[in-house]
C-alpha cells in the first residue's frame, strides 16, 4: 500500500493502518531502534510506542514523507528509552558512542554561548551544513548519527574499509563544528 | 549535556535527508520506494504559478540552443492536436455508489464511474489486483480484475510454488498470476526466514511464461543481489548469471534474455551507476563510463528492447544518449540542454522515457525523440502549461497530460489528455466540479485507458479513441 493510503487510514482512524504500517515499515523502524538500544526486545516495545505515537499523532499531522516521520517517532522513543537505561548504567548500542564522538569533537571544545538555545534553531543550523555536504557525506552523516548505524556497517553499505569511514565521518565531525562556530552556537 | 542537544537536534533534521539515506540503504524494499506506476499528490513538486494558456496559432519553436538533429522524417511528424471545447462536469463519487455511469466526451474520450467497492491496485495493464494479507502484513492472497463492461469483473488466479534458497536452506515461495489477452501480471513477495533478505516477482517485457524474481539483501548481508527465473508451469527456478553487483536498485531484462539494465555498485563504486550485463558472458559494462559523466543522476530505461536511453541532468541542463545494446555504440542524443524551469526560460521537459517535450520560452511544444535526437515540428495549438505532469504508459508509447489544481489534499486534475506517439496525435480535454471529490491518484491501465482514482474506492476511467 502507498504512503498516501496509509496515511489515509489513519485519518480514517481505520485500524488497518497499524497493520499497514507494520508490513511496510516495521522492520526499518526495529532497526533504528535497535541500534540505540541494542536489545531486540526494548526495540519490539519501541515499534509497538511507535505505531501508537503515530496513531495519535494522525490527525492533526499528514507527513510528506511516511518513512521519515514514523523514522523521527522510533528514534525519539528510543532516545528517551536510552537515557532512562543510561541513567541506570544500562549500557550498549551506539547511540552511546555517537554522543562521545559528537561530545568530543563538536561541542565540547566550549560551552554553548547560550544554554537556552533552541534545538529549533539547532536543527536549522544542521539542515544548512547538511545541504553543503555531497550525497556521499550526506547519506555517511545522517547513517552515523541520524539512524546511528555502526561505523563497520555504514563503511560497507559504501564500501569503504571501517577505517576510511571513520576518518571521512571525523572529517565531515570537523567541518560541523566549524559551521556551528561560524554560526555561534560553540 | 550539549552533545545530548545535538543528538536530538539532529533527529529532527529535514525529511529529505532521511529518505535520501533510506534509500541508499535499501532499508525499504525498493518496490515500496518506488509505487510509482501512479501518481499521487506527492509527486507534484515543480512548475507552479502559470495559468493554462492554449495558443491560438502555430508557434515557431526556437531552437538555437539546442543540438537536436532535425530529422526529415520526424520532423515531417506533424501531431495532430486536439482540445476538446466540452468540460467533462465531474460527478460526486457518491453520486453513482448504486449505478455505473458515463459518457463521451466530444466524440473522443469514453469515460466511465465505477465503484469499485473495495481499493484495488494497479499494474499498469489490464489488469488490476487486490491483496490479501495476513494479520502480520505477509501476502497470502491476490484477486486479479479487469474493467468490464459492469465495473470490475474477476479474473482467474493462477498460483506458482516454487523453492529458493536462503541461509537457512531451502525456503518456499508463491507467485500470484494472471494472464488475459491484453495483460498479464504477476505478484509475489516475502523475506527468508534469516530476515536479511527479501524477495519480489515482477513481469519481464513481452514474456509470459516466466517471471523474474528478485533477491535483495539488506545491510547485513552487504546488500547483496541475485536473480533468478521462474518457469510458471513447472516452478522450477533458474539463476541469472549477474554476479558481484549489489545495491541493485533496478533490474530489467530485455525481452530476450541474452542482456539486463542493472542499477547497482560494482566493487569500488561509490554509487549506484547503470550498467549492461551480458547474461551469457556475465560481463558487466558500465553505461555511466561510456557517457563520460560521472556526475549528476543518470537514468536509464530500455527502449524497443535493443537501445538503453540514458539521461542525465546536471546544473540545470539535461542530456540524452542512445545505448545499441547488439552493436555497443552509443550516440549522444541530446547535449547540454536547458531545463524548463520556474523563471520563465523554456527547456526541455522529461517525461522518464523515449520520447520528451522541448517547450519554449512562449509555451510552444514540440517532442524530442531521445533514441533518435530529432525533434518533431511545433504542435499546432498547443501551450504547455506549466503545472502539467506527464505519466508514459508501459509500453511508452504514449503518455498521459494532466494538470493538476493547487489543492492540497486531492489531485485536482482541471485538464487531461494524452499523447499518443504513434499515432501523432494530442488529446485534451477540461474538468470542472474536482472541487467535489478527493483524487488520490492517477495512471494508466493497458494502452489507451486512463485512471483517476476517488476517494479510494471509486475510479473514473478515460479511454481515448
Amino acid at each position: 500500500m502507498d504512503d498516501v493510503h496509509i496515511i489515509e487510514l489513519y485519518w480514517d482512524r481505520c485500524e488497518d493502518a497499524i497493520t499497514q504500517t507494520a508490513a511496510k515499515y516495521g522492520r526499518y523502524c526495529h532497526t533504528i531502534a535497535y541500534n540505540i538500544l541494542f536489545s531486540a526486545e526494548d526495540a519490539s516495545e519501541v515499534v509497538n510506542d511507535t505505531y501508537m505515537d503515530a496513531w495519535n499523532s494522525m490527525p492533526p499531522h499528514r507527513p510528506a514523507i511516511l518513512s521519515a516521520y514514523l523514522g523521527k517517532i522510533a528514534r525519539r522513543i528510543s532516545l528517551d528509552r536510552w537515557r532512562v537505561q543510561r541513567a541506570k548504567k544500562r549500557g550498549g548500542g551506539q547511540a552511546e558512542m555517537a554522543l562521545e564522538e559528537l561530545s568530543d569533537s563538536v561541542v565540547a571544545v566550549k560551552d554553548m554561548v547560550d544554554e537556552k538555545i533552541s534545538e529549533k534553531e539547532l536543527t536549522a543550523s544542521i539542515n544548512l551544513f547538511l545541504s553543503g555536504l555531497s550525497v556521499t557525506e550526506r547519506d555517511m552523516f545522517v547513517c552515523r548519527y541520524w539512524f546511528l548505524m555502526p561505523v563497520r556497517e555504514i563503511g560497507e553499505s559504501f564500501g569503504f574499509s571501517e577505517s576510511r569511514t571513520k576518518s571521512m565521518l571525523f572529517r565531515i565531525r570537523k567541518r560541523l563544528k566549524s559551521h556551528l562556530q561560524k554560526e555561534g552556537f560553540v | 549535556m550539549n552533545g545530548m542537544l545535538l543528538l536530538d537536534a539532529l533527529g529532527n533534521i529535514d525529511d529529505k535527508y532521511i529518505a535520501d539515506t533510506c534509500v541508499h540503504l535499501g532499508c525499504i524494499p525498493n518496490r515500496m520506494c518506488n509505487e510509482a506506476a501512479n501518481v499521487t499528490k506527492r509527486r507534484r513538486l515543480r512548475r507552479r504559478g502559470f495559468s493554462l494558456l492554449v495558443a491560438a496559432t502555430v508557434v515557431v519553436l526556437s531552437i538555437l540552443a539546442t543540438a537536436f538533429a532535425v530529422s526529415g522524417e520526424f520532423r515531417a511528424m506533424v501531431f495532430e492536436f486536439l482540445h476538446i471545447p466540452i468540460f467533462e462536469n465531474v460527478p460526486d463519487s457518491g453520486s453513482f455508489a448504486e449505478n455505473e455511469i458515463g459518457g463521451i466526451i466530444g466524440n473522443r474520450v469514453h469515460v466511465k464511474y465505477i465503484d469499485s467497492d473495495t481499493e484495488v491496485y494497479f499494474t499498469g495493464t489490464d489488469i488490476l489486483y487486490q491483496r490479501i494479507c495476513a494479520e502480520n502484513g505477509d501476502l497470502i492472497g491476490v484477486r486479479f480484475f479487469t474493467v468490464g463492461e459492469n465495473g470490475l469483473s474477476v479474473l482467474t488466479t493462477h498460483t506458482t510454488h516454487f523453492e529458493i534458497y536462503g541461509e537457512n536452506g531451502i525456503e518456499e515461495g508463491v507467485v500470484f498470476w494472471c494472464a488475459t489477452d491484453n495483460g498479464f501480471a504477476v505478484t509475489g513477495e516475502g523475506w527468508l526466514s534469516d530476515g536479511k533478505s527479501s524477495w519480489e516477482a515482477s513481469v519481464i517485457d513481452g514474456i509470459r511464461d516466466t517471471v523474474l524474481i528478485s533477491v535483495r539483501g539488506g545491510v547485513q548481508n552487504g546488500f547483496e543481489f541475485s536473480a533468478w527465473l521462474l518457469d510458471l508451469e513447472s516452478g522450477e527456478m533458474n539463476g541469472v548469471n549477474i554476479v558481484g553487483i549489489r545495491h541493485v536498485q533496478q533490474f530489467t531484462l530485455t525481452p530476450g534474455l541474452d542482456n539486463a539494465l542493472v542499477f547497482g555498485r560494482m566493487d569500488g563504486d561509490t554509487q549506484t551507476i547503470p550498467y549492461i550485463c551480458n547474461l551469457q558472458s556475465g560481463e558487466m559494462m558500465s553505461l555511466a563510463e561510456l557517457t563520460g559523466n560521472s556526475g549528476g543522476d543518470i537514468t536509464a530505461r530500455i527502449v524497443d528492447g535493443d537501445t538503453v536511453v540514458l539521461k542525465c541532468e546536471t546544473d540545470e541542463v539535461f542530456s540524452a544518449w542512445a545505448y545499441s545494446i547488439r552493436s555497443g555504440k552509443i550516440v549522444r542524443t541530446a547535449d547540454q540542454i536547458p531545463i524548463m524551469g520556474e523563471s520563465g526560460q523554456g527547456g526541455i521537459v522529461d517525461f522518464g522515457a523515449r520520447y520528451a517535450f522541448f517547450v519554449n520560452a512562449d509555451l510552444s511544444t514540440a517532442v524530442i525523440d531521445l533514441k533518435t535526437g530529432s525533434m518533431s515540428a511545433a504542435i499546432s495549438g498547443f501551450a504547455f502549461d506549466r503545472n502539467a505532469e506527464m505519466l508514459v504508459n508501459g509500453s511508452g508509447r504514449r503518455a498521459c497530460y494532466y494538470v493538476c489544481s493547487q489543492e492540497q489534499n486531492s489531485l485536482g486534475v482541471t485538464a487531461l489528455g494524452m499523447v499518443d506517439f504513434e499515432k501523432v496525435e494530442f488529446i485534451v480535454f477540461d474538468r470542472e466540479g474536482i472541487d467535489k471529490i478527493k483524487e488520490t491518484s492517477l495512471g494508466w491501465i493497458g494502452e489507451n485507458r486512463v485512471f483517476i482514482s476517488v476517494d479510494r474506492e471509486f475510479l473514473y476511467i478515460y479511454e481515448f479513441q
